[in-house]
């Protein structure tokens, strides 16, 4: 464990090397116990972080968009992005708006953000050598500026926007540009190998490369500008120290990881006690029991009608798919295509029905456009109805199944008239009680139950 | 950033002779206002231009010279060696005994096609000498037989042979009452034949030079040296080194940006040139300007089209709508040289009524800048357009060659060298088509 410091501070080396603010080992430690002095920067780096995950890189703006944001707007924003990171402690969320308290959760969510990002790896794959000949990358940004859009027509006159001559000569003018562009790239390009190969073959012999047996043209470029040899030896230096720390990082990263455990282990240890303490309970511990209880029976519930409608799909893809089989050798590609139109059809009005009310939309099928196969394969999506559905279709009075399904409805109706009778029975006595047993609180009143409009509401 | 200039017959030798003697005259100005290492830039940019080197360290210029006759050649070449400073290659020469007598189809029927191996061979070791090869800038008249025939033809060969390259023809458009009797036929056929292979044609007119040699210049007898200077002054204010800033880096005007910007659209390829002040060397020194009096003056030569600075239509305004009084433009390359270049408001001209409408706001200017003086002038501006301004004399010379056409006078003269009808025929179509381009922009 005495190295844990070292490694701690490596790490806020890494950490700074690449853009970061300046942090302190101790902060890690502060964290470790939950000390709140150590709440602002765990914020500021989760912060900074993820905007490293974002960009690429943790710039000017960066340090601008930290300090222009209040406190609440930066919890809010790092705890979605998280979220969406797929970090979902809850601990973690609840952590207050005002950057109070939760440096250890905090910590934790560090921790894993770095280890599910590969954000060191990530630190590696930027390094780049300030050498590299290839500098093409630093020149996108202005190469992309002061080049009007011409794309978009917006600046043009309307007459010229409507009529298809002009448009055409700006085309045409487009392609002109265009093609000339290419010919200067193509002069550009040629002067560059001819002055490649007259480098390349002044300097026949003398090589810093054993693959090679002449000069590159960087260095060819230093001995040309000393002065540059000096300025490019201390990026070299610097970038070196980067990789270095990064090395050394990665040979020590374990102790950093059982260092993390033992936050774990400290986290779950305080929560215990703190689990044993009515108050916490009453406090915050049964608000969230209870909303994580009905969570659950709510996400249970949706699990089950899910499966139940995936099973029920089941079925007819499988005979989809054995219609598929027998019909596939003389569908034209057409006659897919409107069929599979006409299946997504269904599966959206399917969903929206799902969305809204949770019933199989049986309304829905039975104005499906889809395709149907002849008459002896073909499904329906209607449901069998139940009973209190009846009403809603239009049923045919020839039909005597009808009919008798109007007797039984009626006969459901008045069986359920009944129990609504017996129910507000119950509860009127209910009530009545409840009134009594109030009223013999206060000495000076006497209730008087209003029996008239009770008899009156019983017939 | 090299150019291989191409002097063509008798005109083209003289402007050529003229123009790399005003190039070498403005990198000897003792006046540069600028510091000795941006002057020392600047020069060795010209010359990487224009010279080489030779062995004994003397400037020698990047040119093939092509007359059918000696005596121009000859004589160019005798100026340029009196200077002590530059003379032209050995060898690079290709003249004949017999001119083409004022005909075109002599020079582009019989001259170009003889003479083709030779000059191509000259082109390529000229060529060869650059480490990157910029483009062509081909000199020569419109009027004449071998500058006009032999050019035409030549150009088309060098488009056959470097098909990537930038080809700029510098043509010198015939007096309208011209000094050879069939100049609107040679014009006629020149320019059609040049739209199909060069990039760019670059028109100087006689008439504007000559107002300008008598009214700015004051010069009682005008002789064709007074005028090849103007020329050649005119050229080498929108050839010699210019920097443009784009982000973080500066780079030189190459010919290859200034044609990308200028001539993008394929139906339009003619130029004009202003540029201010131009004035005698005597009044040079008693002079004074300011950037924008000289840019509003620009300005106003532009849309009033006028070809200098003095009696300029100042009625002229830029309006919208219907009434289209101003000359539109395709495109400008400004280049301002001189002091405080840098601080120039340039904004006037990037108004977008100044330019046709199917062109993006904002694309139709470019601009270049110099802050070493050129030629001893303070400050100085040109403006490369592609606008209106051809129409006039295009129409003239199609107008003129029409009325001869249709008496079919001296068409035997060409057909003798194998012209056919129907090539000048093609060639009006072609065009009435750029005039008309050119009207309705």
């Amino acid at each position: 464990m005495a190295q844990i410091r070292d490694t701690i501070e490596l790490l806020t080396k890494v950490l700074k090397d690449n853009g970061t603010h300046n942090l302190k080992a101790e902060t890690f430690r502060l964290a470790k116990f939950d000390n709140d002095d150590a709440v602002s920067s765990f914020w500021r780096l989760l912060f900074e972080l993820i905007y490293f995950l974002r960009y690429g890189i943790i710039d000017d703006v960066c340090v601008k968009a930290f300090s222009d944001l209040t406190k609440e707007e930066l919890v809010v924003f790092v705890k979605r992005e998280m979220q969406q990171q797929g970090f979902t402690s809850v601990d973690f969320n609840l952590l207050p708006a005002d950057m109070s308290t939760g440096s250890r959760d905090l910590l934790l969510a560090f921790g894993w953000l770095m280890c599910k990002e590969g954000i060191i790896d990530k630190f590696m794959e930027s390094c780049a050598s300030p050498l590299a000949e290839d500098t093409i990358g630093l020149y996108m940004e202005e190469l992309g500026d002061g080049v009007p859009d011409v794309l978009d027509d917006s600046h043009l006159s309307p007459r010229s926007r409507t009529d298809p001559v002009r448009k055409v000569k700006q085309l045409l003018w487009l392609n002109g540009k265009l093609r000339l562009s290419l010919r200067n790239l193509y002069a550009l390009q040629r002067e560059r190998a001819k002055l490649m190969h007259k480098l390349h073959q002044s300097t026949n012999g003398i090589s810093l490369d054993p693959e090679k047996n002449h000069l590159s043209m960087l260095e060819v470029y230093m001995l040309r500008h000393p002065e540059l040899l000096k300025k490019n030896l201390q990026l070299l230096e610097k970038d070196n120290i980067r990789l270095q720390n990064l090395l050394e990082w990665k040979s020590k990263e374990d102790i950093f990881w059982k260092w993390m455990e033992s936050v774990l282990d400290a986290k779950i240890q305080a929560y215990e006690m703190a689990a044993q303490s009515e108050l916490y309970r009453q406090e915050q511990g049964h608000a969230l029991s209870q909303m994580t209880l009905d969570k659950k029976e709510m996400l249970q519930k949706s699990h089950d009608r899910l499966r139940d409608n995936i099973i029920q799909y089941e079925a007819k893809l499988d005979e989809l798919e054995r219609l598929w089989n027998s019909k596939k050798s003389n569908l034209s590609q057409e006659e897919v295509d409107n069929l599979l139109a006409a299946i997504d059809l269904d599966i959206s009005l399917r969903k929206v029905s799902l969305a809204l009310g949770d019933q199989p939309a049986a309304a829905g099928s039975s104005t499906s456009p889809l395709r149907l196969p002849p008459k002896e394969y073909q499904y329906t999506y209607v449901k069998k109805p139940s009973n209190q559905d009846q009403t809603s279709q239009t049923p045919s009075m020839n039909d005597p199944n009808q009919r008798k399904s109007l007797r039984d409805e009626n006969k459901m109706l008045s069986d359920l008239k009944m129990k609504l009778k017996e129910e507000i029975n119950s509860k009127q006595d209910m009530y009545r009680d409840q009134m009594n047993s109030l009223a013999n609180h206060f000495e000076d009143v006497v209730c008087i139950p209003k029996r008239v409009n009770a008899v009156g509401n019983r017939n | 950033m090299p150019l291989v200039t191409l002097q063509l017959g008798q005109c083209g030798n003289q402007i050529g002779g003229q123009l790399f003697s005003t190039i070498i005259e403005d990198a000897d100005c003792k006046h540069t206002g600028v510091t000795k290492k941006e002057n020392d830039n600047y020069l060795e940019a010209v010359n990487e231009r224009f010279f080489v080197e030779d062995k004994h360290g003397k400037l020698e210029a990047r040119a093939v010279m092509v007359d059918m006759e000696t005596k121009a050649i000859s004589k160019t070449r005798l100026d340029a060696k009196k200077s002590g400073k530059w003379h032209y290659p050995d060898k690079q020469q290709f003249c004949q005994k017999k001119g083409s007598g004022n005909n075109w189809a002599h020079g582009f029927c019989a001259h170009g096609p003889k003479a083709h191996d030779d000059i191509m061979a000259l082109v390529q070791s000229e060529v060869e000498k650059c480490d990157h090869f910029d483009g062509f800038l081909t000199l020569m008249s419109l009027a004449g037989g071998t500058g006009s025939g032999v050019g035409a033809y030549i150009t088309q060969c060098l488009r056959d042979e470097y098909p990537h390259s930038f080809i700029m023809n510098q043509v010198v458009w015939p007096y309208n009452t011209g000094e050879v009797i069939v100049q609107n036929y040679n014009a006629l056929l020149t320019l059609s034949q040049l739209y199909l292979y060069s990039d760019a044609l670059l028109i100087m007119e006689n008439d504007k030079i000559q107002k300008i040699c008598s009214q700015l210049l004051n010069i009682k007898h005008i002789s064709f040296q007074d005028m090849n200077t103007v020329i050649a002054h005119k050229l080498a204010s929108f050839l010699q080194p210019t920097v443009r800033t784009e982000g973080s880096h500066t780079r030189q005007n190459r010919l290859g940006d200034m044609l990308e910007h200028l001539v993008a659209h394929p139906d339009y390829k003619l130029l004009s040139l202003l540029n201010i002040p131009q004035m005698s060397e005597a009044a040079l020194q008693y002079s004074a300007y300011q950037w924008p009096g000289l840019l509003k003056h620009l300005r106003q030569m532009l849309i009033a089209n006028a070809p200098m600075e003095e009696g300029i239509d100042w009625n002229v305004r830029v309006s919208s709508g219907a009434i289209r009084n101003h000359n539109f433009s395709l495109a400008n390359l400004l280049l301002l040289r001189g002091k405080d270049c840098n601080m120039a408001d340039v904004s006037a001209f990037t108004e977008p009524k100044l330019y046709t409408d199917w062109i993006p706001s904002g694309c139709g200017l470019l601009e270049w800048k110099q802050p070493r003086m050129f030629c001893q002038y303070e400050k100085s501006a040109s403006l490369l357009s592609n606008s209106q301004t051809p129409v006039t004399p295009l129409n003239s010379v199609l107008e003129k060659s029409w009325s001869m056409f249709g008496a079919r006078a001296f068409v035997h003269q060409y057909i003798k060298f194998g012209l056919a009808e129907e090539d000048f025929l093609d060639s009006f179509a072609s065009l009435e088509q750029v005039l008309k381009n050119y009207k309705d922009l």
